[in-house]
């Protein structure tokens, strides 16, 4: 168990570092920096500001020392907004990723899980060809069409809620809406993909032929293998959505890290997309981990050793 | 599409198993409602632009935004564009960056998983501990940046999608392929004197092909939506030239005046991915055994 997570630790730190070195090297075959846009700018004044961040200097440097920097948490400056280090963006803008993130998984596995069992439970009748053929219909929803909609419905014409921007406290519900709406439609069909083939399983006619109730053996026994495949599913997506949305954010205008983001690269900010990149990837080896353990934890089946 | 003329076309050498495919998924009726539905939509944005009397990018400052009715069926737009024309090019971007983008996809995620399955061993563990890596990138942001710091680029964000979407493909074909390479035939095959590369190509290949098609038909509508992200996000296609996605992103900025320019496109690119994927799931019970036996 601690080899398995020593291991994954190590391939951790493995892909954050070629995340960030893959973020610096896109960034940097582009032609420009981030200075070339600022107009009025006579040329000393942009050797001088581009010697100050040792943007002078060859590639192999700079990377290197963003690379040490990042290691030590000595976290570098961002170019476009004077006076702030990368950590200080990301603490900034992940409570709000966070918050929508957060909500939106949940209303995801309280609608979707619900709808799933519900489905296998009634396999090929009603309750289940409606609940499929919604939950087909929500995984081909994208996030800009829902989005907009859910804008104009409940923000601009019920107006219930800010229809965008980051002022009320009740600001996380129109985008973890659209976001756990458009999330549980998956959820729902490997719930009940899962739940169904569990139930085929010798051990739950076991169970069944000793006379545990229904109730029991669905709860107690099946469900545990069943949301195998919903936890792989899970883990990418839960880190996908604390890590921020980028359509979602950019629709209700929420200064979260997804937006950070999309401006950062857009104004070639390297310190500051290296870093929020370097975010996202660890928490996807985080999320991932903690699937792997949880599984270990639902089905004495699986041992965990390092590959 | 592309799962379609695989399928329907039926290879040449085997035509036993993919028209026996084909047969099965005649008789699943929303499959087929979906082909039909597919078809329809790649014809009307393929020949629909030259019927049309308006084109892309031309603008009617006298008409803006007009309600749907007889000269412009869907209305038209913010600059007096007719929304049906551009609809119907929009859906040729869309659909062709899925489907390119799709093949780019499946052929690195085909040579890498054959590669890594058949030849076995260190390599193979190598080149799956190199997926496994690859899993825990946080592929949305690369294509983001590499969209907004080189941007406008079209070749590059087919090469870019395809790039990421190879990962599981490559895993199904290598299951696959560790599957069958024990089997009697491909040892009949050797001791007939086939090399490695016969063996890959003839042999193999084409047995792995029904699972391709399936993840193939799958990969599409997930490559289209991406596009649409990006697009939305304003990092994709450019204007005057549309996709689904920029329209969409007009609709939305317009949707208080004018809901008909959201209403349309997205209409369109929901139908379309739910056809997909629809078709995906007809193909999946077709192609895949396995999922037979139960015939849900």
């Amino acid at each position: 168990m601690i080899r398995f997570i020593l291991s994954r630790l190590i391939q951790g730190i493995v892909v954050v570092t070629a995340v960030i070195s893959i973020t610096f090297l896109i960034m940097k075959a582009a032609p420009g920096g981030p200075f070339s846009k600022e107009r009025n700018m006579p040329a000393y004044v942009q050797e001088n500001l581009e010697r100050i961040y040792g943007l002078d200097q060859p590639w192999y440097v700079q990377l290197g020392r963003n690379l040490k920097s990042f290691a030590t948490l000595d976290l570098p400056v961002s170019f476009r907004l004077k006076g702030w280090t990368v950590g200080e963006i990301i603490a900034q803008g992940f409570p709000v990723s966070l918050t929508v993130g957060g909500w939106a998984l949940l209303i995801s596995i309280l609608i979707g899980v619900p709808a799933g069992a519900l489905a296998a439970l009634r396999a090929g009748q009603f309750e289940d060809r409606a609940t499929m053929a919604v939950a087909t219909l929500g995984i081909c929803i994208p996030s800009f069409v829902l989005g907009p909609l859910v804008a104009l419905f409940f923000g601009l014409k019920l107006r219930w809620f800010n229809a965008s921007g980051w002022y009320d406290s009740s600001d996380w519900v129109l985008p973890a809406m659209t976001l756990g709406i458009i999330c549980s439609a998956a959820v729902a069909r490997l719930t009940r993909s899962g739940l169904r083939e569990t139930l085929l399983q010798d051990y739950v006619r076991t169970a069944r032929a000793k006379g545990v109730a229904e109730k029991m053996i669905v709860m107690r026994h099946a469900f545990r293998l069943a949301c195998m495949p919903l936890l792989n599913y899970l883990g990418p997506l839960a880190a996908g959505l604390v890590s921020g949305s980028f359509v979602t954010e950019t629709v209700f205008q929420l200064p979260g890290l997804g937006r950070q983001f999309i401006s950062s690269a857009l104004h070639k900010d390297y310190t500051v997309a290296m870093g929020l990149a370097a975010f996202f990837a660890v928490l996807i080896v985080v999320f991932n981990l903690l699937v792997d353990i949880l599984q270990a934890w639902l089905n004495p089946r699986i041992r965990l050793k390092d590959s | 599409m592309k799962a379609n003329g695989g399928n329907a076309g039926g290879a040449p050498k085997s035509p036993g198993p993919w028209k026996a495919a084909w047969i099965r998924l005649q008789r699943q009726r929303t499959a087929m409602w979906a082909l039909g539905f597919l078809a329809l939509v790649v014809a009307l944005c393929v020949g629909g632009p030259w019927l049309s009397p308006y084109t892309e990018s031309q603008q009617n400052l006298d008409h803006v935004k007009e309600m749907p009715g007889w000269s412009h069926w869907m209305g038209t737009d913010q600059l007096g564009r007719d929304v049906a024309t551009r609809i119907l090019f929009g859906g040729r971007v869309s659909l062709l960056v899925g489907v390119v983008a799709t093949a780019v996809a499946m052929v690195i995620g085909v040579v890498y998983g054959l590669i890594s399955g058949f030849f076995g061993g260190r390599l193979d563990s190598a080149m799956m501990r190199l997926i496994d890596i690859l899993y825990g990138f946080p592929f949305m942001a690369f294509i983001i940046l590499i969209s907004a710091v080189f941007g406008r680029n079209f070749i590059l964000l087919f090469v870019a999608i395809g790039a990421v979407e190879w990962l599981t493909t490559a895993r199904v074909v290598r299951a696959q392929v560790l599957g069958l390479k024990h089997q009697e035939f491909i040892l009949a095959s050797r001791v007939c004197g086939a090399g490695s590369g016969h063996i890959l190509l003839r042999h193999l290949l084409p047995n792995v092909m029904g699972q391709v098609v399936i993840y193939a038909s799958l990969t599409v509508p997930g490559v289209m939506l991406l596009e649409g992200v990006l697009s939305f996000l304003g990092l994709g296609v450019q204007p005057p030239s549309s996709s689904w996605g920029v329209l969409i992103q007009e609709g939305a900025s317009n949707m208080e005046t004018a809901p008909w320019l959201l209403f349309f496109p997205g209409v369109f690119f929901v139908m379309t991915l739910l056809a997909l994927n629809t078709l995906g799931d007809g193909l999946r019970d077709a192609l895949d055994p396995k999922t037979n036996r139960e015939g849900s």
